[in-house]
């Protein structure tokens, strides 16, 4: 563990995922959906993670909340460390899941926004019921207490009419309207860690800007650091401070968002930018996809897991796995490209 | 009307309502207007995007042209490789068959469009042999010669759908779509499904088989950025009705109508050092069964005037080739992605 090479300074971060393996025992194999990711999200700033389907970014996500379910879902090697306020450092991958410690910081220091709102709001109880709900597990707060902290919540995502959609369920909501439900119920703990897993793909567009703005507006209110896991460059280009680029399992790349769009270094980054339609270029931009595919999850590959796809692949590629180290000032690449291959 | 040689598909105050049934006696208690009157017309061998949020029928208008749906009003003009227009609203499905192998469909999702229990071959030789054309080797010849010009290896036409990924289903539906040679396809959301760098492949794909086989297409997405890629002309969507449509560079760049302004405004731009300014829109979509009054955005647009709410504004040609539904739309200064316009 000890090569690990360290991102940031440990003192600015709050989360730091070191090495992280999660792997899922399946009958036709083992799936290595997270193979050795490290990340550091900064306190009160705004970590991009970017990648296609299967790249293991919701896992790593999951994992942070330790929501794997096992088996077949089990953390098999690494650290995922939580700064707290008071210096106290705790390593979440040694709590117990189930267990009284896991269960106060779930929820309470780390909470999470889905994709689906309509999936993860309980459609049998009220929206005020599920936010009240979430408070009282966290505070000593009554039930009275707890319903008035649920209607400031609602106020505070900026729903049209709280008090009237404090007794609605969720079917009565539109989409965008149970998004602001979920971010609400969410940051009714304040919570410290916000992870928000393409939290407006389900969304329209003009919908989508509004849940932007209001995850923008409310970050500079209270003292959140937010995870954003999204496949949508342009919704990473607006909200990210600094982006991390997954792809099978690995962080290939993290750099801070500007450094990222105009000098990408990783051939996969460099792919993902070049095969996405931009408004406005049409024209000038020739969409140039990415040769291939993702390979199936089971299947082991030797060396770089992007080779087999790479245009600049070379013969170390397909020897050794690259490591992802520091490339430019706080830009970090996995690329045999930046870095000598072992003899 | 117009009777430009050009025009393969005209399509005229198009409606299509459907029925909400209430109560013990299921009465009739009133109509979706999923689409409610619409006109436009699609010049051969163009890509013509539809664009819009959910609900709004853009894909109600597809389906409504092929005759999966029997329209509930208006007129649905096709030019037939023969030259001859025919009006098929009013067609039988008998008498639809023999021009559905000139007006094919691509499916969203490549996961639910393909039956599991085919093999690629039956999937793509289906429509051959339901429309006679081929069958035995000739059949799988042609099958062979449509997954080469999708870009599959035809050795796997024995295999099920499950045995491809994402971007390789949506091929197979659309060498399936191809397999009658088609003049027209509406394509719903071809790529919605797919992973980005997958999205990219099947564009080209659709790019290329469009300019090599001459073919027309209706382009209907959600995401802008990927219909203007595509599409030399764009139509715009609200709430059953086309607000605006124009060249996409006119649409995109100068625009003229205030919900297509808000609707490119809200795009994020995929670049960092271009910070997104959305023109908000108050309120939600209205629903399609209880449109409002006059103009159907009027509750939601920052222009609104009395009038707005009183006389509903027609799709008007203000500038050349450049067709608005707004009672404003020549006094308006919208913003387009170039920033003001």
């Amino acid at each position: 563990m000890n090569q690990i090479k360290q991102p940031h300074a440990v003192t600015e971060a709050i989360l730091e995922i070191k090495d992280l393996h999660t792997r899922f025992f399946l009958e036709k194999g083992v799936v290595r959906a997270v193979d050795g990711v490290n990340l550091v999200l900064k306190r009160k700033s705004t970590l991009g993670v970017v990648g296609e389907s299967g790249c293991g970014k919701s896992i790593t996500a999951m994992s942070v909340m330790r929501l794997i379910q096992s088996p077949p879902g089990k953390i098999v090697q690494g650290e995922i460390n939580l700064y707290r306020k008071d210096g106290v450092i705790v390593d979440l991958t040694k709590l117990d899941p189930r267990g009284p410690r896991m269960r106060a910081i779930r929820g309470a220091e780390i909470a999470m926004v889905f994709q689906e709102p309509m999936t993860s709001l309980n459609p049998l109880f009220t929206v005020g019921e599920q936010i009240a709900e979430s408070v009282r597990l966290h505070q000593q707060l009554d039930r009275r207490a707890a319903l008035e902290r649920a209607l400031e919540m609602l106020y505070k995502v900026q729903i049209s009419e709280p008090k009237q959609r404090l007794h609605a369920y969720p079917h009565q909501l539109s989409g965008g309207m149970r998004q602001r439900v979920m971010i609400a119920l969410a940051l009714s703990c304040n919570p410290s860690i916000l992870i928000a897993d393409e939290p407006t793909t389900a969304l329209d567009v003009t919908v989508q800007a509004q849940i932007l703005d209001l995850m923008r507006q409310l970050q500079d209110t209270i003292d959140s650091s937010i995870m954003m896991i999204t496949h949508n460059l342009g919704v990473i280009s607006q909200m990210a401070d600094e982006v991390a680029v997954m792809y099978l399992g690995r962080v290939v790349e993290y750099a801070p968002v500007r450094e990222l769009f105009h000098h990408p270094l990783h051939p996969y980054t460099v792919g993902l930018l070049n095969s996405v339609p931009v408004l406005g270029r049409k024209g000038q931009k020739v969409l140039i996809p990415i040769a291939g595919m993702v390979p199936t999850p089971t299947s082991e590959i030797q060396g770089c897991a992007f080779a087999p796809r790479c245009p600049r692949v070379m013969p170390a590629c397909h020897e050794h796995n690259p490591r992802l180290e520091s490339a430019a000032p706080a830009h970090y690449v996995a690329c045999w490209l930046y870095a000598d291959p072992p003899a | 009307m117009n009777m430009d040689q050009n025009i393969i598909l005209e399509v005229k105050n198009l409606k299509q309502h459907f029925p909400i049934y209430r109560g013990l006696l299921q009465r009739q208690a009133g109509a979706i207007r999923a689409v409610d009157g619409v006109d436009f017309s699609v010049l051969e061998n163009e890509v013509l995007g539809l664009v819009g949020e959910s609900g709004c029928g853009k894909t109600t208008v597809g389906r409504s042209i092929l005759r999966l749906y029997d329209p509930t009003d208006g007129e649905v003009w096709y030019r037939t490789a023969a030259g001859e227009r025919i009006e098929i609203t009013r067609l039988s499905q008998k008498e639809m068959k023999p021009l559905r192998k000139e007006m094919r469909m691509v499916f969203q999702d490549p996961f639910s469009s393909l039956n599991p229990r085919r093999t690629v071959k039956e999937i793509i030789g289906e429509p051959l042999i339901i429309h006679k054309v081929a069958r035995g080797r000739a059949m799988e010849e042609r099958v062979a010669e449509l997954m080469l010009s999708v870009g599959l290896d035809p050795n796997y036409m024995d295999r099920y759908p499950h045995e491809f990924s994402g971007g390789q289903r949506q091929r197979i539906g659309i060498a399936r779509t191809l397999s009658l040679s088609p003049r027209l396809i509406v394509a719903d959301e071809p790529v919605s499904a797919l992973d980005v760098s997958v999205q990219a492949q099947v564009l080209n794909l659709l790019q290329r088989l469009k300019d090599d086989l001459g073919l027309t297409l209706l382009f209907i997405a959600h995401d802008i950025s990927v219909v203007e890629h595509i599409s030399d002309r764009i139509a715009v969507m609200y709430v059953g009705k086309i607000v605006e449509l124009a060249s996409t560079e006119m649409l995109l760049w100068e625009p003229l109508h205030p919900y297509a302004e808000a609707l490119i405004s809200a795009i994020p731009p995929a670049d960092p050092d271009i910070k997104l300014e959305r023109i908000p829109l108050s309120g939600e979509v209205p629903s399609p069964a209880n449109p409002p009054s006059g103009c159907i955005f009027h509750p939601r647009c920052r222009f609104a005037q009395e009038i707005c709410a009183r006389e509903e504004p027609h799709l008007e040609e203000i500038k050349p080739a450049h067709y608005v539904s707004c009672h404003f739309a020549r006094e308006l200064q919208l913003r387009g992605i170039g920033g003001v316009a």
